[in-house]
């Protein structure tokens, strides 16, 4: 019976010595175990509210500097959100966080001298209870991490893994440590941001294509983008380019990008931010990419030869040519006449006399050389017809185009492979050997609908998923030789499905 | 005197040649440097070696300088029993894959397989224990595709249990090749289903041409365990050769039930009297990883089965 009895104790006496830890908020606030902060509010609720948004704002000191804040939770739920001015965010994982109603005796003394009826209350959670949850977290980031590293050894970029991990460190003020081989991270949040923020740096921005917007063909221009590196698969990239009211998600390999400009010069430039994402995100972590993003700023150009249109009319008023320019898709600043390299002019309608125009006449628009256009002239009526424009129309397409190259594409040698396309491995060799040849002007390429002879091109096809490149079919004579396999389609858009299709015309 | 240096030449390069020829080494592009990697790369390089040479001399494999489980020697013998491989790379980068349990995986070894049949070529798979001993080798899914499924992993339990799934599935096969009866019964349940599609030829009455060519159906034949092994003991008691292999490996997790999973696969099925191609379905349950159960298999001939008939997960009401 003795014996019972002292064992009965040694295991009550602590609990009792636990629990009286916990008795009132003085104790607590004088212990060293805790992380605590106290508040008063006209009801109990708002206090304890208080006390809360106190607490996370002193527990996310520990990860950033901040100003303002605003609590979502509303009671001792495990996740409270708040934002700064700058909107960095701590989304925090606090399991056992606790509340008290405050009732020690300066509470009890001022509010019998009437001087304060208010409740006060604290929020509390002990530090072993706060890194329990850094412990969760930290598990869930290096579960991420592990993913990741297991993805690289099959070959497998495992970008979105990194991300993800990256976010989930936001859900504890402590520093997670992690061992990345024999390279040891003491504080694995910078060196991911790092990380991130090196992919993103190169990557870059090409423009394939130019075209008008189907539906809005006067007011804007569609771009389609591409991105150009070592993009990542499960990864998103936003592009946003406030100046010219315009933004883009790119997950695939190519996005459409419609843009409100006009463009002054044959080439335009582009600057916006690229925002790195990933798909799929769970609520909090998608409100803390918002608040953290890993952005940097990209330029990219795009060739805008392919809508820009220039011409210009004459109408014969006797002694002198009354001059009207024609543009489309072009926002112009000077205009420049003139006749055998003597200027004329640098009004825009001027009325210029026959005598002073020679064997030719020319527009020049914005001090561009490649922004004009020449007429041969003789200074009669009887020629007048011929100068002016064939049809003026409002779409650009019967107005006459400033073609730069005046190239026609040549049917290409059917099974001659002189760009050696059949050795392009992937989607990435195939994006480098494409910009190569555009900037040599030997390739336009895009999707089928934007070629007028779709059967003169030839058609890479990329398996969507490995981002491989499968097929490489000649052009159409009457059958498309496949000079990967050596195998001969009659109809390879029935033959060959699910795979990316990129069209080109060779020169 | 110059007969005897002339064959002195002829000796060393013979003998260059065939070291040349028939050594296989191994190193991982993930190599962290310990000697445990080290000894690792050294134990798979002899094995893919004695491969090697045990092909070129016909001869039966050796297993004194290799460290492997006697069931990993089991196994490998039968199918050697079975037809002969070599690596056809003498310098291989690969790198070595966790498994759950600290476990090790190499994966994408190019085998060349001697049948009666002619020549076939496999992606091998070796598998190694957590202390390093090589625990088995099977004929591994095209490494791009097992990439793809294993891309679709989006968390590590996922990614897990994919690997579980897939090393299953290219065990399975692998049982084909070694005829391994005991494996391939300790893999369905006792109560297993098995449904097996027979083209039947459906004879229609009247006057009409194409009608009186008859209709080609698919009938579903029900089996049960044992009356399943039984016919598949008599189709490897007649084949001196099979050789099983999946393509377009759909995985899926049932909505309910956490352990039960569903692989849509395309069978391609060699033997050295028949050949065919269908479609396989395995419902199996991992409730033990370490040893998942088939409880249905069906399979239906591709040619004659439409997409919207092939069987699936969704067919089955799972009750346990």
């Amino acid at each position: 019976m003795r014996r019972i009895l002292i064992a009965s104790v040694v295991v009550v006496v602590p609990l009792l010595l636990s629990a009286q830890v916990l008795r009132t908020c003085s104790q607590i606030e004088a212990s060293a175990e805790y992380h605590h902060a106290r508040s008063q509010a006209k009801t109990e609720k708002e206090a304890k509210m208080n006390a809360q948004t106190f607490l996370v704002q002193q527990l996310s000191s520990l990860v950033t500097s901040r100003t303002d804040m605003t609590i979502n939770a509303d009671n001792n739920s495990s996740e409270q959100q708040f934002y700064n001015l700058s909107k960095t965010i701590s989304n925090l994982r606090l399991d056992g966080l606790q509340f008290m109603t405050c009732k020690d005796e300066d509470v009890k003394k001022k509010k019998n001298q009437g001087e304060n009826d208010e409740v006060y209350a604290i929020c509390y959670i002990s530090k072993e209870d706060l890194n329990r949850s850094a412990g969760e977290v930290s598990k869930t980031v290096k579960q991420y991490l592990e993913l990741y590293e297991q993805k690289k050894n099959l070959g497998l970029d495992g970008l979105s893994e990194l991300y993800i991990a990256y976010l989930n460190t936001f859900f504890t003020p402590l520093t997670i440590s992690h061992k990345f081989g024999s390279d040891s991270i003491s504080n694995i949040r910078p060196y991911l941001e790092t990380r991130l923020r090196n992919h993103l740096s190169e990557l870059q921005m090409v423009c394939t294509k130019v075209e008008e917007h189907p539906q809005y063909p006067d007011e804007q221009l569609r771009l389609t983008l591409m991105v150009k590196g070592e993009s990542s698969v499960g990864m998103v990239y936003f592009l946003d380019c406030p100046a010219i009211n315009a933004s883009a998600e790119i997950s695939e390999i190519t996005t459409q990008f419609n843009v409100l400009v006009q463009p002054s010069a044959p080439e335009e430039s582009f600057s916006g931010t690229l925002t790195l994402g990933t798909i799929g995100l769970s609520e909090p972590l998608k409100s803390i990419a918002d608040a953290v993003p890993i952005s940097r700023q990209i330029e990219f150009t795009a060739d805008m030869t392919s809508i820009i249109s220039i011409d210009f009319a004459m109408d014969d008023k006797g002694d002198f040519w009354q001059m009207t320019p024609k543009f489309r898709h072009l926002s112009v600043n000077s205009f420049e006449w003139s006749s055998n390299s003597k200027r004329l002019s640098t009004e825009q309608m001027p009325k210029i006399l026959k005598e002073d125009v020679g064997s030719d006449i020319t527009l020049k628009l914005n001090r561009n050389e490649s922004l004009a256009i020449s007429k041969r002239t003789k200074a009669s009526t009887s020629m007048q017809k011929r100068y002016e424009p064939q049809s003026v129309s409002s779409t650009a397409k019967n107005e006459q185009l400033v073609d730069l190259s005046a190239k026609e594409p040549k049917p290409s040698p059917s099974e001659d492979d002189v760009y050696g396309f059949a050795n392009l491995k992937d989607f990435g060799t195939v994006q480098v050997k494409l910009a190569e040849l555009k900037k040599d002007g030997k390739v336009i390429f895009g999707k089928k609908d934007k070629f007028l002879r779709p059967e003169r091109c030839w058609v890479l096809l990329i398996e969507p998923s490995t981002k491989q490149l499968k097929h490489v079919l000649t052009s159409e004579t009457p059958t498309r030789k496949d000079l990967v396999s050596g195998e001969i389609y009659e109809d390879f858009e029935n033959q060959l499905k699910g795979f990316i299709a990129i069209w080109l015309e060779l020169y | 005197m110059v007969r005897i240096v002339l064959v002195l030449v002829a000796v060393f390069i013979i003998s260059v040649q065939a070291e040349a020829q028939f050594k296989s080494t191994i190193s991982f592009s993930n190599n962290d440097g310990s000697s445990k990697q080290q000894s690792l790369e050294l134990n798979i390089s002899e094995l893919l070696t004695e491969f090697n040479a045990a092909f070129a001399e016909q001869r039966e494999l050796r297993w004194d300088r290799v460290s492997s489980t006697p069931e990993a020697r089991e196994r490998i013998n039968s199918i050697w029993k079975n037809g002969r491989f070599r690596c056809f790379d003498t310098d291989l980068t690969e790198s070595l894959l966790k498994l759950p349990g600290d476990a090790f995986q190499v994966r994408n070894i190019p085998l060349v397989i001697m049948t009666s049949e002619g020549t076939i070529t496999e992606e091998g798979v070796i598998n190694i224990t957590p202390s390093g001993t090589i625990d088995d080798l099977y004929f591994g899914i095209e490494q791009n595709k097992y990439k793809d499924l294993m891309r679709q992993g989006t968390t590590l339990q996922d990614f897990r249990r994919r690997q579980i799934i897939l090393d299953f599935l290219e065990n399975f096969r692998t049982a084909y090749n070694r005829k391994d009866l005991d494996m391939l019964r300790s893999t369905f349940s006792d109560n297993a289903l098995i449904i097996v599609g027979r083209v039947i030829q459906e004879k229609t009455d009247g006057p009409n041409y194409l009608s009186s060519l008859g209709k080609e159906k698919v009938e579903l034949v029900r089996y049960n365990k044992q009356q399943y092994m039984s016919n598949l003991q008599n189709v490897f008691s007649r084949n001196k050769f099979i050789d099983v292999s999946f393509d377009d490996i759909e995985i899926v997790k049932h909505g309910m039930r956490e352990d039960i999973y569903g692989l849509n696969l395309r069978q391609l099925w060699r033997s050295s009297t028949y050949g065919d191609e269908g479609y396989l379905f395995l419902m199996i349950d991992f409730e033990d990883e370490t040893h998942p159960l088939v409880h249905v298999r069906a399979w239906q001939p591709e040619k004659d089965t439409q997409l919207d008939d092939i069987i699936e997960l969704g067919d089955f009401d799972v009750i346990k």
